[in-house]
């Protein structure tokens, strides 16, 4: 889902639609595993994204119920300080970890607008695609050295 | 595919009108919105030479060729009712809730609005100065 929200911007998306939206995620995840049979997998570091977004997203909805309370406990006060350390050592890894994938967002962005082209003939590997995963790839293969 | 590069943020006011019984119709512009988004950008072609003087021939003094990526929102009240155009996302152009025809940046929808090749990717409309008609 984050990375579906990165990507619809840049492909001019601005709106909501259950079908759009399936078509760009598929779009996406098919970049994604392009890219992985080119030799640069970044799915391990996008799980990791996701898993940090759905925990900071539960952490906030936890703390905003308990900042609710009247009259808190002291339980309740010693929790509220706990999840707000955690909220900021999520915050500090998702930026982390968007730094990380900066160039996978925009290779991902690269592929899905060519892939919105209609005309075969524009489907090629585009060289900014192909620097992309040659800078992106951690083993270089051997047929290259 | 289009190439074209949306530098030029555009906010949109649609023409909405509702009758009251026994007082008549009343008009209101209402801002058109995507969700969160209200500024959009397009590719802003300004008119000149021939094409400007056959506009003029029809008493359009400045018109341009907007291009921009579709939008499902956009396109359906550009497609139903009146619609003005701010150039610049010139916050100024609406005064007291009606378009200012004074305002340089202020044009409205002329002649029609074409979702490119049907692709809902992008759109493709001319704007002429709005004079308040």
């Amino acid at each position: 889902m984050a990375l579906l929200d990165d990507i619809k911007p840049r492909l001019g998306v601005f709106y909501s639609d259950t079908n759009k939206d399936a078509e760009i995620q598929g779009m996406i995840d098919a970049a994604v595993e392009y890219f992985k049979g080119a030799g640069w997998n970044f799915t391990a570091l996008l799980a990791s994204l996701a898993d940090t977004e759905a925990e900071l997203a539960d952490d906030q909805k936890t703390l905003d119920a308990l900042k609710e309370i009247e009259e808190p406990t002291t339980e309740e006060l010693s929790q509220i300080e706990v999840l707000e350390a955690t909220i900021t050592e999520n915050t500090a890894a998702l930026l982390e970890f968007n730094k990380q994938l900066a160039l996978s967002k925009e290779a991902v962005v690269l592929y899905c607008k060519m892939a919105q082209s209609t005309d075969p003939a524009q489907l090629a590997n585009h060289p900014v695609l192909t620097a992309f995963i040659a800078q992106g790839r951690a083993v270089v293969p051997d047929a290259e050295v | 595919m289009l190439k074209f590069n949306p530098t030029t943020p555009l906010k949109l006011y649609a023409k909405t009108t509702s009758y009251t019984s026994g007082q008549g119709e009343a008009t209101s512009w209402a801002l058109i919105a995507s969700g969160a988004i209200s500024t959009f950008f397009c590719e802003w072609l300004g008119s000149f030479g021939d094409r400007a003087l056959s506009a003029e021939a029809l008493g359009v003094k400045d018109s341009a060729t907007v291009r921009t990526f579709y939008n499902p929102d956009i396109y359906t009240k550009l497609r139903t009712v009146q619609v003005v155009v701010l150039k610049n996302a010139d916050t100024t152009g609406i005064v007291a809730g009606v378009p200012d025809k004074n305002n340089p940046n202020v044009y409205e929808l002329w002649g029609g609005v074409d979702n490119v090749k049907e692709e809902n990717q992008f759109m493709e409309f001319r704007v002429r100065r709005y004079e308040g008609l």
